[in-house]
């Protein structure tokens, strides 16, 4: 009973840290492009800071793209981690929507 | 009287050495996040090269690595080596950053300098104290073992477009699947509204 109650507990753990490890892109519209970052309003509507850099890609329909598809108004989800000297968020791979970019708000 | 002050000496050195070892434990802590020490990788790998029985280490892969042999390889990696290793090989997902030591970077020369004997053992083996277990019975026969040391020795030239194909082959939960259709929709611009996940964890 013990050993069948251990194994049960070492299972869930497991299972729990691999659901919490992996983690979730970061998603929402870009709202301006940098050299080395660019910004986007999250989905609650929070602005994130993304530094980008020459082993970040860039993906649009499946195929890989170059930074030049970033753009003001697209839909992004991002895979990154966090980079812990600069406290900011490093983006791995950024998948770029094919939905038409939204026109910026205006001011 | 000689003899009884080299034993004296010997145990003050392993005094020291263990006070050394819990005062570093005191203060690092014993957290998987840190990257190991230089004296702690340095002697982790002697060890390891050690460990690898000379006959082991110079048997030639059998497996030819072809474009069929590759492509098994890779689906198997995508499936069983990528949640820690990655599709690339690098070690950047978000187990393998938790380990202690984290997994290498195979596209570095310290993996891809060990011989395809040394690949295969620690594949069938496993690396005791480390987050690699053992996928083999020890044998040498494991076609689909030699069949990812081959794979391995591919993984600094790999493409985008075979990282994407590996991609859409590693596992995932039904809750990750929906998510993904969600986070797609989102991308179609086919709605807005798309729920936080568990964090930005990555």
């Amino acid at each position: 009973m013990l050993k069948k109650s251990t194994f049960v507990l070492i299972a869930a753990l497991f299972s729990a840290s691999l659901l919490f490890g992996h983690g979730d892109p970061i998603v929402g519209t870009v709202t301006d492009v940098k050299n080395d970052n660019f910004t986007i309003k999250d989905t609650s509507n929070k602005p994130v800071m993304i530094m980008v850099s020459k082993d970040t890609k860039y993906i649009k329909d499946k195929k890989t793209v170059t930074k030049d598809e970033l753009k003001v108004g697209a839909r992004v989800v991002i895979d990154a981690h966090m980079d812990q000297k600069m406290n900011m968020y490093h983006a791995e791979e950024v998948e770029i929507g094919s939905a038409p970019p939204a026109a910026p708000a205006k001011k | 009287m000689k003899r009884r002050i080299k034993i004296l000496l010997i145990l003050a050195i392993v005094l020291v050495a263990a006070a050394l070892a819990v005062a570093a434990v005191g203060h690092r802590g014993f957290s998987s996040r840190e990257d190991p020490t230089f004296v702690e990788a340095f002697i982790a790998r002697r060890v390891r090269q050690m460990g690898v029985p000379p006959d082991a280490r110079e048997r030639p892969n059998p497996v030819q690595p072809g474009a069929d042999a590759i492509a098994d390889a890779m689906t198997h990696f995508a499936d069983h080596c990528a949640i820690c290793h990655g599709n690339d090989g690098r070690g950047r997902t978000a187990i393998g950053q938790g380990l202690y030591p984290k997994p290498p970077d195979m596209t570095q020369p310290e993996t891809q300098n060990l011989s395809d004997g040394e690949l295969y053992y620690i594949i069938e083996n496993g690396v005791r104290l480390t987050g690699m277990p053992a996928f083999g019975n020890g044998g040498y026969e494991d076609e689909d073992t030699w069949k990812l040391v081959g794979f391995i020795r591919r993984l600094p030239d790999l493409t985008d477009e075979e990282l994407m194909r590996m991609k859409d082959m590693n596992p995932r939960t039904p809750a990750e699947l929906k998510r993904e259709e969600e986070l797609q929709r989102f991308l179609r611009g086919e709605t807005d509204n798309v729920p936080a996940g568990d964090s930005h964890r990555h």
